[in-house]
């Protein structure tokens, strides 16, 4: 029964994302953290405040760590293109 | 007849002379030879002879796997010390990667016995702090974020396992708070500060000025919660609830001041002098635990006034600093402790802890104030006596933040308060400090 119990545990231990990606409510920086400490680097998240196009008001955006560094990537070579 | 032979020259007390043992034994694999082993490396860790050591508990380790398996538990005791022995050479590869051995073999162990998986993941915690606190070693911190993601590993198992309000999670939760202050406190390294004076209302404030990383305030909030968390679940536990839960808002008055935030800091300071009070904790005997400062942020998260209590000694403060990559942190424990440098001395310092007043602290929340309401700070002992070091203990002590005196849950002056500051190993001596 016991190892049935540990197992059932260590199943629920298992990888999902923290609550909350509706966009009413994103995971506290705890939850990240935690969250990060679980999973292999390419499912990393990261969250940060930002102000989208057309407002002053930021919000809370949670990506994936691999898509910010590939946008950040894409926007310097465009720069780079521009620039050269 | 030739099998017996060859099985009397194996197991003849020779073979154990021409491996230096001093104790004979039958097969080279041998279950007690292990434990041998490991004796004998102390003794070369001890005489600083680290080369001898790490083969011998490299030995230690072969043993007690083919005694006790793969991926047996017996193996972490000479694991520890093979990695102390390649941390002391600064081995920092081979060190990794018996360090990601250590960690795979915990992570078996989970499934069999959660509870040795939790002892095996405290063990390896401390490794991973010794590694992060060699000024050496230029990968430090990353051992320092390996040490805080094992802790929210254990803390996710332990929330899967007992649950998400378990007691068994307070000493986990305080080892991540613990372990943003010590990242925290790497922005404290001299060359990233300046020097500066500002003007409040009618007086000129001193101090150090840097600009508040996000990073920073991630920290803070993360410590912040984890606090609020263990508050929660000490409120809820059966042993003696409200005792440990007015001692975890002491804890998260702490983390305020730590940060800078010192109303909130005093007002949590009241409120746990006032819990402490309504739980009936005499009067007399709570000017006594908040007269005597400490250095923040406390090593350990005391969950009983009598363990508190029991945690301040007579005489000076005693602050043993870490290490010099995390400025002004004490060292978290006995087992962290690095025994194989010299260490390069200590001072005793006098001062004066003052109780700073809110309203003039609150113009300046730009600046880290270090050393909050320290003055009058006069070296009384030095040693080894060098004048020049005088000036690295007053640097030193500016670093440190101690938790207010109280008086009925409000903070008071306390003149001619002593400490003992021991100085961390591989602190740089004047002579190399950074402009």
């Amino acid at each position: 029964m016991m190892p049935l119990l540990i197992l059932l545990g260590w199943q629920a231990c298992a990888v999902s994302p923290p609550k909350g990606d509706s966009g009413q409510f994103t995971p506290t920086d705890a939850e990240v953290e935690q969250y990060n400490a679980r999973v292999a680097p390419e499912d990393r998240i990261v969250c940060r405040q930002e102000k989208p196009v057309g407002t002053y008001i930021a919000k809370r955006v949670c990506r994936l760590q691999v898509d910010v560094d590939a946008t950040s990537s894409l926007h310097r070579q465009q720069l780079r293109r521009v620039l050269n | 007849m030739l099998r017996l032979l060859i099985f009397m020259a194996l197991s003849c007390p020779a073979l154990a002379q021409e491996t230096g043992s001093a104790l004979p034994y039958s097969s080279v694999y041998e279950q007690r030879r292990s434990e041998q082993l490991i004796a004998r490396g102390l003794l070369h860790m001890e005489a600083k002879d680290f080369r001898a050591a790490e083969k011998t508990f490299l030995d230690a380790v072969q043993v007690a796997k083919v005694n006790y398996g793969l991926r047996a538990p017996q193996q972490r005791a000479a694991l520890e010390h093979l990695i102390e022995a390649l941390l002391a050479q600064q081995k920092w590869q081979l060190a990794g990667d018996q360090l990601s051995y250590f960690e795979w073999l915990n992570d078996e162990i989970y499934l069999r016995d959660f509870y040795d998986y939790l002892r095996g993941t405290k063990q390896l915690s401390e490794l991973l702090y010794r590694a992060s606190a060699d000024a050496d070693n230029s990968n430090s911190t990353r051992y320092l974020i390996l040490a805080k993601n094992l802790s929210w590993r254990a803390i996710s198992a332990i929330e899967a396992t007992l649950g998400e309000t378990d007691p068994e999670l307070v000493p986990w939760l305080y080892d991540v708070v613990l372990a943003h202050y010590y990242q925290v406190s790497l922005i404290k390294r001299r060359s990233l500060l300046n020097e500066v004076t500002a003007q409040g209302d009618s007086t000129a404030y001193h101090g150090w000025t840097l600009a508040k990383s996000e990073s920073l305030r991630i920290s803070y909030r993360i410590g912040r919660d984890l606090l609020r968390r263990i508050q929660l679940i000490l409120s809820t536990s059966e042993d003696s609830p409200t005792e440990a839960s007015a001692l975890a808002v002491l804890y998260q008055a702490d983390w305020e001041l730590l940060f800078g935030h010192e109303t909130a800091a005093m007002t949590l300071y009241g409120e746990a002098s006032r819990q402490l009070s309504a739980i009936g904790v005499p009067t007399d005997r709570l000017d006594l635990l908040f007269g005597r400062p400490r250095v923040l942020p406390e090593p350990v998260l005391y969950t009983s006034v009598s363990e508190l209590e029991a945690a301040l000694a007579e005489g000076p403060i005693q602050f043993r600093a870490w290490t010099p990559n995390y400025p002004g942190a004490q060292l978290p424990s006995a087992q962290v402790a690095r025994a194989d440098g010299p260490q390069p001395g200590s001072a005793l310092v006098e001062f004066t802890l003052l109780p700073t007043p809110p309203i003039a602290l609150m113009d300046n929340r730009r600046i880290i104030k270090l050393g909050f309401g320290l003055r009058n700070v006069d070296v009384l002992e030095l040693t080894p006596q060098n004048s020049a070091l005088d000036d690295e203990v007053r640097y030193q002590m500016s670093l440190l933040q101690l938790r207010p005196p109280l008086k009925n849950g409000m903070p008071v002056e306390m003149d001619r308060l002593q400490l003992r500051y021991h100085f961390a190993p591989q602190q740089a001596l004047p002579t190399n400090r950074e402009s």
